[in-house]
């Protein structure tokens, strides 16, 4: 469950670097590019909370190191 | 002088935060560290000259991703505490390997010592909400409108995989 959130600060650190380059080219298409990861950070955390409720439903659990239905 | 000391301030903040949302033992300690780490991001890109991602951090981050998240918390019984055991095929050397790679270039950087890049022509003006826009929907037409179509797969994807039957 925590992992779910690291995610979302490594997606922020591509974001400022992102950011501190538009501004330091003095070009606009490193936000918009910003913008757009904005948009698939959000699409992941939807899809991605989703995956962890139907697999608590299931396993009733949301520990990563007991997610291990696809090992063998 | 100002610019600079905001900077390392917020800096300072952002990777504190961003430290302790990784080591929060409680996810719910966990989430609300992220808002502080957002909100501090939002601030840095104020003083980058971006305030429409300023506004879209607050906006999306902080306001709507944690709110889904606490209501994962709240939905999710975390109680249990969590069966230790140590997994052996974790790649623990490999892992400080590749940190062991990462500083070595780090280092490489330093050593070098880095160059300030020639300053570039000012394109960016104050109107940064018309520039985004203007940018988004004249050259990055295609790019949004295949953005919105994420959205919309990833709204049916959650809901799909989160209703208990359809």
């Amino acid at each position: 469950m925590i992992t779910t959130t690291h995610y979302m600060v490594l997606l922020n650190a591509v974001n400022i670097n992102l950011v501190a380059f538009s501004l330091q080219l003095q070009n606009v298409i490193g936000q918009v590019f910003a913008v757009f990861i904005v948009v698939v950070a959000a699409a992941e955390a939807a899809v991605g909370l989703g995956i962890i409720l139907a697999f608590y439903r299931n396993k009733e659990t949301v520990n990563i190191d007991e997610m291990n239905l696809l090992r063998w | 002088m100002a610019e600079a000391a905001a900077f390392y301030i917020l800096a300072t903040l952002i990777l504190g935060f961003g430290a302790l949302v990784i080591t929060a033992k409680s996810t719910v300690h966990s989430v609300l560290f992220l808002v502080a780490d957002f909100l501090c991001v939002a601030a840095l890109y104020v003083t980058l000259q971006a305030p429409f991602l300023a506004v879209i951090q607050v906006m999306v981050y902080a306001g709507g991703i944690v709110v889904l998240y606490l209501f994962v918390v709240m939905l999710v019984n975390l109680k249990r505490p969590p069966e230790a055991h140590s997994d052996p095929r974790r790649l623990g050397r490999l892992g400080v390997a590749m940190a062991a790679a990462v500083l070595a270039q780090l280092g490489a950087i330093f050593a070098v010592g880095w160059v300030k890049p020639a300053a570039v022509e000012g394109t960016l003006s104050p109107q940064n909400v018309e520039q985004i826009g203007r940018a988004l929907y004249a050259d990055y037409l295609i790019p949004f409108e295949l953005a919105s179509f994420l959205l919309l797969v990833a709204m049916i994807g959650a809901i799909i995989l989160a209703k208990r039957e359809l």
